[in-house]
């Protein structure tokens, strides 16, 4: 029952839907909000380093974009001309992305133009098989996301060793009170402060704890890549991840928006938890009732 | 005896492409391997480059593709993925490409920059200028390095005057207008731990 609850989640067509819907809103609201921001590419990043980047500032473009991914998230949404709107989708978030990072400003969301990389390539190979698109469509885009979440601990194993865990469990707290004193330098609010040395004390005092909990998100990070072996283990590392977000969030006030919304989407499909879940407590609802 | 000669001389050997290749590429790997290990001895991990990664990942491809049920499982399940992991080791930071260095590493100092009036009290970000706290140091970070890259005789200070003429004039250009920009300067705030103790210094990056 687990199991194809499972597999309804992730294979099915209501819950594919469900993935669509929560993956377009987050990205359409941080493609827009990156638009809004844009006012430059002063310091040329990626594809803006091989020309001027700064012609996606300009009002009428930024429009124009923003009416062009509206289109095209409307075909993607629908399941019509899947390969076009993809291919457009990837473009517009890869030229966006690309000007805000020129911006000076990073926002670390690679993962936001790969999702779409991810399921054009699955349309263009499996077009003709139903059964395979079916599968590869949400397994291509999870295979980008676990090597995401490799990457970073291969990065963190290659610039600090094992001494990662060791540094974080005697320097965290200083970091985590970066993220409190951002909100104290935006807002003036005193309470941020207080909040953020109240967390570098609680760090500080329970230093062994912090270790044990960087070797574990260390662990997480490093194996992610078995979160594609099988749907069952990919929603529980879902869940793992999430909590290692929230923890993280709650620490330190980071979080990566790009990563997180696309691992939330394909992991662990929360839109797809609630319809789920409403069918079959509906179903058991009227089973209770007619037994009575 | 000639005749068995030459059918021996003459048998027909048949050996699939691929097995051919893969003596190819193995022989060729040995001194490749050599050369790497040569190297990690003297220099350590500043060994492993791009083409590190680039022989790496052609290998694993290669072997991705032999004509086996676990090649072709392995081709289907992590190809993809693998294939982003060795290009973004390669290419590094360029969208779409990642390394994912956020907090690779625990520094014992944070800087924070922030617009002070002339009393050394900081200006709230929001609602007075364009920019927050955060996007300010990722500016700052991205123009220091920008200067500092491939430039090894760079002086610290002047890279910061630097930063901050760049940085104080775009945070001018997108300031409110009630903000008094005569009575402003740019603060790099540094926190760091001592004996588990949080300790603040500053320096005036530009202005006043």
């Amino acid at each position: 029952m687990v199991s194809n609850f499972i597999h309804q989640l992730f294979y099915s067509n209501k819950g594919w839907f469900c993935i669509k819907l929560f993956l377009l809103l987050h990205w359409f609201s941080v493609i827009a909000y990156m638009l809004y921001q844009l006012n430059g590419a002063p310091l040329p990043n990626g594809i803006c380093e091989l020309f001027d980047c700064g012609l996606f500032t300009y009002m009428p473009v930024k429009f124009f974009l923003l009416i062009l991914s509206v289109i095209a998230l409307s075909f993607y949404c629908v399941e019509k001309l899947m390969i076009p709107s993809l291919f457009i989708i990837s473009i517009i978030s890869f030229l966006i992305i690309s000007t805000h990072e020129s911006n000076g400003i990073l926002m670390r969301a690679s993962l936001f133009t790969m999702v779409w990389v991810g399921q054009l390539l699955a349309y263009i190979f499996y077009k003709k098989d139903e059964a395979k698109l079916t599968k590869y469509r949400h397994q291509f885009v999870v295979q980008l996301i676990a090597a995401t979440y490799t990457l970073a601990a291969v990065s963190k194993l290659h610039q600090s060793g094992f001494q990662w865990t060791h540094d974080g469990a005697n320097f965290l707290a200083i970091n985590a009170l970066k993220g409190f004193l951002y909100n104290y330098y935006d807002s003036h609010d005193i309470n941020a402060l207080k909040e953020g040395y109240q967390m570098a004390n609680l760090l500080l005092s329970n230093k062994t704890l912090v270790f044990y909990m960087l070797w574990s998100a260390l662990l997480l990070e490093l194996f992610a890549f078995i979160a594609v072996l099988d749907i069952r283990i990919t929603l529980i590392y879902g869940i793992l991840l999430f909590a290692m977000h929230i923890g993280i969030e709650y620490v330190m006030h980071i979080l990566i928006a790009g990563t997180f919304y696309s691992m939330i989407a394909f992991f662990i499909n929360p839109f797809g938890i609630l319809y789920f879940g409403f069918v079959a407590l509906r179903a058991k609802l009227s089973i209770h009732s007619k037994s009575v | 005896m000639t005749n068995l000669f030459s059918k021996f001389l003459l048998k027909k050997i048949e050996v699939p492409l691929w097995k051919l290749i893969s003596v190819g590429i193995f022989l060729l790997l040995i001194p490749y391997f050599i050369w790497e290990v040569f190297w990690y001895l003297r220099v350590g991990s500043n060994a492993i480059k791009w083409h590190t990664y680039l022989v790496f990942f052609l290998i694993v491809g290669f072997v991705s593709m032999l004509p086996f049920n676990w090649a072709k499982f392995f081709r289907q399940t992590f190809l993809l993925g693998l294939s982003y992991f060795f290009f973004s080791m390669i290419i590094g930071e360029k969208h779409p490409f990642t390394q994912v260095p956020m907090y690779n590493s625990f520094p014992n100092q944070i800087p924070i920059i922030a617009m002070c009036n002339l009393q050394n009290e900081p200006i709230p970000f929001n609602k007075n200028f364009s920019i927050s706290a955060g996007g300010v140091i990722h500016k700052y970070w991205q123009i220091t390095r920008s200067v500092i890259r491939g430039n090894e005789l760079y002086d610290e200070n002047k890279v910061d005057e630097m930063a901050g003429n760049s940085i104080f004039q775009e945070l001018i250009d997108g300031r409110n207008k009630n903000v008094n920009k005569d009575s402003l300067k740019l603060v790099m705030f540094t926190y760091s731990l001592q004996n588990d103790s949080i300790y603040s210094t500053f320096k005036i990056l530009n202005g006043k």
